[in-house]
């Protein structure tokens, strides 16, 4: 079953004066249920829009994008997602509990489950040293594990991660590929963006890359296996060659 | 670039034309005109500023007092189309001692509101009276107020006249407290001439004291010799000190003292009908 | 309201609270306040007698412009604020619309503001208490019809802040807070100036806000008498109509804006 269906997505972002910037362009793809998928591209390659419009937080301009064959925008959606967006600044003037009580409760979370769960996450994310500490004075990486535990909440079948190594340290790296391959055993579906090759090669079934606002390749990391350099070296080569012909259907 | 100099140049444009303009109209401020002709205030750019931050806020206290006499209700002067209708409404009172000639209330009667509900709502939620027959508070109640508008601003002179007026009016053995605010005034502005002319009528009707207010109101026409204040304040007291010189000599039956000062004040003041009155008798 | 609807509200109004408190703006307008009544009463010590009504004045004067900025502040950032950190996404990914999270950011502002207000009002009546100058009981309408008012000044501060960018929806929310006595006595002298009988001018004056229409302050200061029950209950029904509209036109953009 297709946990997420994107269909020929198109996002204009207008301008004044000037032609409207299309920042994907007919994407169409799909992520099954269990499955772990890196979305893969370049700085402005369109995968954050992907993201905020698969969220509902970005309508498209046209084609459909499904949650569990609901409509993307539709709040009973979300109800099984966990998402983490990128660089978010959780609230300065909360700590690490708080933050997590305030989107656990947003999540329908309450009494005694809400508070098992918030203590559990401090503790698998390793904060719970920092749980009362104002949000102001945590570090990058704290931080980002309080967005990592915030989209823990709830138990979410799906879990929409937007460069979720960022701001970790090495040994934070390995704890959270540690993590997401235990929320794999559980069942949870995984799709996240990431600069990070290393880690996507570590524990993904499959990648996208996209270019230009365009899917230009589509693996998984098993039919990648024969491939002779590293996964880096492939989608060096894949967004050069997709750069090429793009360009070339430019000029044509 | 040429960005980078517009500003600047706007900006010294700005500073020119403010020069200019402040040569072609000098600003003559109340103060000013109870100084000398030339003063502090017209010479140095930072007491300027400073002079008109409290003259403002002596300013802001006075009319405050009009609201405070009327419990926070505000009067405002009528235009002259309200003055020639008969809807709205003079602020007046049953004993005729409130009375405001052209003024009305801020907020309207219902008879000439348009707002229906919302009027009547304005007229609960916001201090209201119907101005026909309007009240006053206690004169005791506003007394701070001239206070401390005389402490912020030390030549604020009309602050002193109407101020030691009612620490009479509030209590009539107040007197010596009156004649204390008003030689405070005095000290403090050396140059004016209502506060002069002000001691001359006190030391004449309520002291007794004839010499006394000619020294007063001698003083009051020096200061006002060879100028004519535009302040009103100032103007009055110059009249006056003319009007309390001619009435005093009539008084002690002094007439060729009286048409004497009669005769110069309408020299100053040609259209006077009190003074001519006093120079026919 | 639905038992979701008041859970994403209270969640968010305890979160919003706590920040609020934390982020110590109270303390330091409480501790203004204070100052400015105190400052008051030092001409006391000068000799100056009779101050009650001018203390009152002060007082009433500062509660008013403080609670009026502090609503504007507080409500202004409650969305922009969550979209700058980027927090609005992981709010509206959990299953709640963004209608939701209007009213409970709404009710975040209005509680908050409203807290703060009491906070102030309620020292300072307790302060110029110990300075032996009493309140008569309008101080309790003021305190409700203030209340009211505050709920309506945030639910057009908040559809102001999904149209404007931060800055400038401040300086309009301020604008239309401080200007709004002005602008509803230059109507009405423009409407007996002119004779403007015009539907335009009546729209004008019902559209303008009316934030002056919720300060009893004037009538605590000067000992007036409680005014009917009827008006408080108009000005509540204003309240919700307006600040209803109001929060209607913040959704009718909010829900289809493009975020971040």
């Amino acid at each position: 079953m297709a946990v997420v269906e994107v269909r020929n997505l198109v996002i204009e972002y207008r301008r004044l004066f000037r032609p409207p910037l299309r920042a994907v362009d007919n994407l169409s793809f799909e992520v099954r249920e269990g499955e772990i998928v890196g979305f893969l591209g370049v700085n402005g390659a369109g995968k954050t829009s992907t993201i905020k419009a698969i969220m509902g937080f970005q309508p498209p301009t046209s084609g459909s994008i499904r949650l569990f064959g609901l409509s993307a925008t539709d709040p009973r959606a979300r109800q099984q997602v966990g998402f983490l967006p990128e660089t978010a600044l959780y609230s300065p003037y909360l700590t690490p509990y708080e933050t997590l009580r305030l989107y656990g409760e947003l999540h329908g979370l309450r009494g005694h489950a809400l508070k098992a769960q918030v203590e559990a996450l401090l503790e698998a994310l390793k904060i719970d040293h920092k749980a009362h500490t104002l949000n102001k004075h945590l570090s990058k990486g704290m931080l980002q594990r309080v967005g990592i535990a915030q989209a823990l909440l709830g138990d979410p079948k799906l879990l929409v991660l937007d460069e979720v190594s960022s701001g970790l340290d090495p040994i934070g790296r390995r704890e959270l590929r540690d993590l997401l391959k235990v929320q794999q055993a559980r069942g949870v579906t995984i799709f996240f963006s990431s600069h990070d090759l290393n880690e996507v090669a570590t524990i993904c079934d499959r990648i996208l890359i996209l270019h230009q606002g365009r899917l230009i390749a589509e693996h998984t990391l098993s039919e990648l296996a024969g491939y002779p350099g590293s996964l880096e070296d492939y989608f060096v080569a894949t967004v050069q060659s997709g750069r090429d012909a793009l360009l070339k259907e430019v000029a044509a | 670039m040429k960005a980078v100099l517009l500003i600047p140049g706007l900006c010294v444009g700005a500073v020119v034309a403010g020069a200019c303009v402040r040569l072609v109209l000098p600003i003559h401020t109340q103060r000013a005109e109870t100084l000398d002709a030339i003063t502090l205030y017209d010479r140095s750019a930072m007491v300027s500023v400073m002079g008109e931050f409290r003259g403002s806020l002596a300013g802001y206290l006075w009319l405050k007092t009009d609201e405070y006499t009327h419990g926070g209700v505000r009067l405002r002067p009528m235009t002259e189309r309200e003055k020639q209708s008969e809807k709205v409404h003079r602020a007046s009172s049953a004993d005729g001692l409130h009375d405001h000639p052209d003024e009305t209330g801020v907020i309207p009667e219902p008879e000439r509101d348009p707002r229906w509900l919302w009027g009547d709502l304005e007229r609960h939620i916001q201090p209201y009276f119907d101005v026909r027959h309007h009240f006053h508070r206690p004169v005791r109640e506003v007394l701070p107020l001239y206070r401390l508008m005389t402490w912020a601003d030390p030549t604020f002179v009309q602050g002193y006249l109407v101020g030691a007026q009612m620490i009479l009016f509030d209590n009539k053995n107040n007197l010596p407290e009156a004649l204390a605010f008003l030689q405070e005034g005095a000290r403090n502005n050396p140059k004016s001439i209502a506060i002069f002319t002000e001691l001359g009528r006190y030391a004449l009707i309520h002291q007794n004291n004839p010499q006394l207010a000619e020294r007063y109101l001698l003083r009051a026409i020096e200061n006002g010799a060879n100028w004519m204040p535009e302040n009103p304040f100032e103007r009055e007291g110059l009249l006056h000190a003319y009007r309390w010189l001619a009435l005093k000599a009539y008084k002690y039956g002094d007439r060729a003292q009286m048409r004497l000062w009669a005769q110069r004040g309408l020299e100053r003041f040609p259209d006077d009908p009190p003074l001519k009155m006093l120079l026919s008798k | 309201m639905s038992a979701r609807t008041w859970q994403i509200t209270r969640a968010m109004l305890t979160a919003g609270t706590l920040e609020t408190l934390r982020r110590k703006e109270l303390y330091v307008i409480a501790i203004l306040a204070v100052l400015m009544v105190l400052g008051a009463y030092t001409f006391h010590f000068f000799g100056v007698r009779g101050l009650e009504i001018f203390i009152k004045d002060v007082a009433f004067t500062a509660i008013g412009v403080l609670t009026t900025v502090l609503t504007v502040f507080i409500t202004a950032r409650q969305i922009p604020d969550e979209i700058q950190r980027r927090t609005i996404y992981p709010l509206l990914a959990r299953p709640i619309s963004r209608g939701q999270l209007l009213f409970a950011k709404w009710a975040t502002a209005t509680f908050t503001a409203g807290f703060c207000f009491l906070v102030l009002a309620l020292l300072t009546a307790g302060l110029i208490a110990t300075l032996s100058i009493g309140l008569k009981p309008i101080f309790i309408q003021y305190l409700l019809l203030k209340l009211l008012g505050i709920g309506w000044l945030c639910a057009m501060v908040i559809a102001l802040s999904v149209y404007l960018t931060p800055p400038a929806c401040i300086t309009l929310s301020l604008i239309l807070a401080f200007g709004s006595g002005l602008f509803n006595r230059l109507l009405l002298m423009a409407h007996w100036e002119s004779g403007l009988d015009a539907l335009w001018v009546n729209l004008l004056y019902g559209i303008l806000p009316h934030w002056d229409f919720f300060d009893m302050g004037k009538k605590v200061v000067y000992d007036w008498a409680m005014v009917p029950w009827w008006v408080l209950g108009a000005m509540g029904g204003y309240a919700v109509l307006n600040g209803g509209l109001w929060l209607l036109l913040g959704w009718l953009k909010f829900r289809k804006q493009v975020l971040g």
